[in-house]
């Protein structure tokens, strides 16, 4: 049985969506962000490592989340599996976030979270 | 696994069957297809540790095998000359002649 991400010859309920992922700034910033830890000077991880932890999320999340915010919960994955965030550190650093901007009338909701 | 030497262009493969839960980057619609090489294009960091964070030697030869549609997918309805070219580690191939 194919892992969910080996998707190749699977029969699909639809056509397949050919447009390309809206690079709107969430894709930038993520973007940047595995750059930045993978690329540089810090090298928190190779590209294999990275693309384990996206083939690896749990399959319903695999099949719903939009390309970007693969890459983010992969990301996550990877640095906490790896010791470098805990689970605790981002949903403490995360409820800091949605604290201020909540005190911020007008501002965005946190949606991917 | 010894590689054993190198594949030569023209040579037919069959991909292994294999179906391992580690990380590898053989597409589940190949295992057991028999296609050509194409071409080796040399010797590549082993992906296959690379994905747990080794740093992926020694280097494996990588090369591109051709696949007929018509043989991997009964119902293909483009031209019958069509064939896919896919990037194989050599572990992978074994050959049939």
């Amino acid at each position: 049985m194919p892992a969910v991400h080996d998707l190749g010859g699977k029969p699909t309920p639809a056509p397949i969506d050919r447009k390309a992922e809206d690079v709107n700034f969430f894709a930038r910033r993520v973007t940047a962000l595995v750059t930045m830890l993978r690329d540089t000077r810090l090298r928190a991880f190779q590209t294999d490592e990275f693309r384990r932890s996206i083939e690896g999320l749990p399959p319903e999340q695999y099949l719903s989340l939009s390309y970007y915010e693969k890459w983010i919960q992969g990301l996550r994955r990877l640095l906490v599996s790896k010791g470098v965030l805990t689970d605790e550190e981002i949903e403490a650093r995360v409820r800091e976030v949605e604290a201020r901007l909540a005190a911020k009338p007008g501002a965005p909701k946190g949606k991917n979270r | 696994m010894n590689a054993g030497p190198e594949l030569r262009a023209g040579q037919r493969v069959r991909v292994r069957p294999w179906e391992p839960k580690t990380y590898n980057r053989t597409p589940a619609y190949l295992r057991g297809r028999e296609g050509t090489v194409h071409l080796c294009l040399g010797k590549f960091l082993d992906q296959e540790k690379q994905g747990y964070g080794n740093p992926g030697l020694p280097r494996r030869r990588l090369y591109q095998v051709r696949f007929p549609q018509t043989a991997l997918w009964t119902d293909y309805r483009g031209p019958r000359g069509d064939s896919v070219i896919v990037d194989l580690f050599e572990h992978w191939l074994e050959p049939l002649e």
